[in-house]
């Protein structure tokens, strides 16, 4: 018990520091963990949490009856990777543009004005897609298409445009922030670094490609993985908000998140709304360590744990 | 330096565990406190025979203002103080997901109305929301007893136990369009009462015409609502009904199935290509379209529906039904009522309370109509109409009209506007209704869950879009839900409904 005692003193400020982390996360996080069990019983409300039967994985078995559980998993993931990697090459790319411009006052309206979608609730970036997406009165159908001479568009019972509308709606929101972290990275790098390429002869894209890219790797690798940690998780208001919870567009806007909230708005069942939380959360798990566990392997330095 | 991180680590998770436990043993306390507190304070309710004043909190529909709804709860005090020993507090215009996080919360409700829960009484009875009333009923509510109609109580049964109380609304249905009186008046359109779908195809068509700007069809309530206008008993839930309650047939059927579902749907995508419907309708978060820029919608006839739909849209209707004959089954007569849930504290208070709600006019009038003077006045001496006072809004008094939606309607005065002989009539009309070989039918779907999840979730993704003709050709569509719902367990469900019915029908037998 010497060392430890002696690292807290020594450090203690970073302890102090990580505190309120750790009571977030708690509340957060532990504490509700005991509701797992919600799922493996037949829950009514009122015998409680503690006087429901247990039903074993009855819970679970109509997930995996249709193919809800197959639909839900494969648009989870999948809308997930796209962001990931959308995101974080786009990210890159405009925190490196934004760190090109000279003048200091166009670089903070430009990173303003990148921020501000990020600052919107999700309720309301559904309507704006409303505006622009509404058979009758939308900015799409009536202006942009008919300029075009193109026929309207039933965006909203038209399940194949959506992916692509909702990775577009998510990297609109999510650019600001996710570039912030980046051109953060870029800004504490080395300027000696790019005098020294200048003096070399090196031009910009040289200099972007071997000096500004690989500083980046390890923030790259880092929030690659968090986001990774995410990946059995959903933007609720995405998935669920900006289509209008539409019908004929569940086969791609279905994900967990949404999965749960339906069936526990529909049918009221705490159980199998459990169950598909506790199914996401066991995924989830297995997928971080996984990920984590590959990169330790290729790169132990960056490896979260 | 790692060794001391993961020692750090293990010491914290540890102490987590600790706190966690020792906060699951509080969480276990607190639910098992709320049981305990159930029947501590049913016996200071008992007490309070002795001066002890209890409070009731009663959960009501539409929308209110917390003001209004304080005003309305004191007046009422002041009557059931002396009647009963208690005071009440009122709550009104929650949705469905606060009535549910509070149900499952265990929140202090004595008296629910349960219109907006999706599932209605059968969700709230498969979740044990709702207490049994039976013995309640036998003590405290032979009043509401010699109110309400046996045929409506007996739906209100489930496993022959009793959940709900009907409110005293209409209990029979016709359905049909509602549509604007200004616009038909205008275009000199005949609206005849009973007509057929062409008939208002036709009318959709000369107003399309005229008002090209106009929405024809619109949903009667956001996201594509609807008021179903094919003339089926949905026993409980459409999954499985009866095709044609006014034959005699009791086979349980798939309603996605029928020619009726495909004619309808075929109909509709017609309609909707022919831009009679509104291309947004199952998009829509707007809730009363007829008093914006909509000519027409799906809705449920019976007297005074006309009057009814002016106070929601501003805009006077007329009306075309659909159907010559009137039908009753059980959902008309259990829906949109009240229950005494769970987490109630004084059971017994509340079925006073709510005896009260049935025979006593003033309290009646005061929790339907609201404050005299502020929320309305008298029209006649006789106390029979009221109107609402001047320079208020009609549609925004601060604590809006749902007469249906209370236990007894008619003991209170008819809104102006409305024929005085209204209860009479809608007696009549509940009367009139032609019952459903299932009336009094309610079926347990919890054997059977896990399919009824499924088929849920595929009908959430298709029907509302087949129903407004915007899944596409339904030729197409059609089939491919029809076997998305057989692969999620239709046939299960519809056989496990069929032998329940079966046996209600059998056991109705052997008690004649």
């Amino acid at each position: 018990m010497h060392k430890p005692l002696k690292t807290l003193k020594r450090f203690w400020p970073l302890y102090l520091m990580f505190v309120p982390g750790v009571v977030y996360l708690f509340i957060n996080c532990y504490i509700p963990m005991f509701g797992i069990q919600i799922a493996f019983r037949s829950y009514n409300a009122r015998d409680g949490i503690y006087g429901s039967p247990w039903c074993g994985l009855d819970n679970f078995t109509f997930l995996f009856r249709t193919d809800d559980a197959f639909v839900m998993t494969r648009n989870t993931l999948l809308y997930n990777l796209v962001f990931i990697a959308l995101g974080t090459v786009l990210a890159i790319a405009v925190a490196i543009i934004l760190n090109e411009i000279r003048s200091k006052g166009a670089k903070q309206f430009y990173q303003t004005v990148i921020l501000i979608p990020y600052l919107i609730s999700m309720v309301i970036v559904s309507y704006l897609a409303f505006a622009f997406l509404s058979s009758s009165n939308g900015y799409l159908n009536n202006s942009v298409l008919k300029m075009l001479g193109q026929p309207a568009v039933d965006w909203y019972n038209s399940p194949q445009y959506w992916p692509v509308i909702l990775v577009i709606v998510n990297i609109w929101k999510g650019l600001g922030y996710n570039m912030i972290l980046y051109y953060a990275t870029i800004c504490g790098i080395d300027h000696s670094l790019y005098e020294a390429a200048v003096v070399d002869g090196a031009n910009r894209w040289q200099q972007i490609w071997n000096i500004t890219l690989p500083s980046l790797r390890s923030t790259i690798i880092i929030l690659t993985l968090m986001a990774l940690g995410g990946i059995f998780r959903s933007d609720f208001g995405l998935f669920y908000q900006v289509p209008q919870n539409s019908g004929p567009l569940i086969s791609v806007t279905q994900t967990i998140d949404t999965y749960v909230y339906r069936g526990l708005m529909q049918t009221n069942n705490i159980g199998m709304s459990s169950a598909a939380g506790v199914y996401q959360s066991i995924v989830g798990f297995i997928l971080v360590v996984t990920a984590n566990f590959v990169v330790r392997k290729l790169d132990s330095d960056s490896s979260l744990f | 330096m790692t060794k001391v991180w993961k020692k750090f680590v293990a010491a914290l998770l540890a102490g987590m565990m600790v706190v966690s436990m020792a906060a699951c043993g509080d969480g276990g306390n607190s639910s098992t406190a709320g049981g305990g507190d159930n029947s501590g304070t049913a016996e200071s309710g008992d007490s309070g025979d002795s001066g002890e004043i209890a409070t009731l909190v009663l959960w009501g529909n539409g929308s209110a203002d917390t003001e209004d709804c304080a005003e309305v709860a004191a007046a009422v005090s002041e009557i059931t103080r002396e009647k009963i020993g208690a005071e009440i507090e009122l709550v009104r215009g929650q949705d469905a997901e606060q009535i549910n996080l509070a149900l499952t919360s265990g929140e202090h409700i004595d008296l629910l109305n349960y219109n907006n829960v999706s599932g209605q009484l059968a969700t709230i009875v498969r979740n044990s929301y709702a207490l049994p009333l039976d013995d309640l009923l036998e003590e405290y509510g032979q009043g509401a007893k010699g109110v309400i109609d046996p045929v409506d109580l007996s739906a209100c049964k489930f496993g022959g136990v009793l959940y709900a109380l009907p409110d005293q609304k209409d209990t029979s249905r016709n359905s049909g369009f509602s549509m604007r009186k200004d616009i038909v008046d205008e275009l000199g359109i005949e609206v005849p009462e009973y007509g057929t779908y062409d008939d208002m195809h036709d009318i959709l068509v000369k107003v399309h015409e005229a008002y090209p700007d106009m929405y024809g069809l619109v949903p009667s309530w956001a996201s594509g609502g609807y008021q179903e206008t094919l003339l089926i008993d949905p026993l409980g839930d459409n999954l499985g009904v009866l095709e044609d309650p006014l034959t005699d047939s009791t086979t349980v059927v798939n309603l996605y199935e029928t020619d009726k579902y495909r004619e309808y749907c075929e109909m509709m995508y017609q309609w909707n290509s022919e831009g009679l419907v509104m291309a947004d309708a199952t998009t829509t978060t707007e809730n009363n379209l007829l008093s914006a820029n909509g000519f027409a919608m799906f809705e449920n006839w019976k007297p005074g529906k006309e009057y009814e739909n002016f106070k929601s849209t501003g805009k006077e209707v007329v009306f075309m039904k659909l159907h010559e004959e009137n039908i009753k089954y059980t959902d008309l007569a259990n829906g949109n009522s009240w229950c005494i849930p769970y987490c109630a504290v004084n059971p017994e208070k509340a079925m006073q309370m709510w005896d009260l709600m049935y025979t006593d006019a003033e309290i009646s009038n005061l929790l339907i109509n609201g404050i005299e003077g502020k929320h309305w006045v008298y029209v006649d001496e006789e106390k029979t109409t009221i109107t609402t006072p001047e320079g208020v809004d009609a549609n925004a008094s601060g604590y809006s009209s749902v007469d249906w939606a209370w236990p007894n309607q008619q003991i209170t005065p008819v809104w102006s506007g409305v024929e005085p002989d209204l209860w009479k009539q809608l007696n009549e009309f509940n009367k009139s209704g032609v019952a459903s070989p299932a009336m009094g039918f309610s079926w347990d779907s919890s054997t059977v869950l896990n399919a009824v999840t499924a088929c849920n979730n595929v009908i959430s993704e298709y029907n509302t879009a087949l129903r407004w003709g915007m899944a596409g050709d339904p030729a197409e569509v059609i089939p491919e839900f029809v076997s998305a719902l057989k692969s999620a367990g239709m046939d299960d469900v519809i056989a496990e409904k069929q032998k329940q019915l079966d046996e209600f029908l059998a056991s109705a037998e052997t008690a004649e």
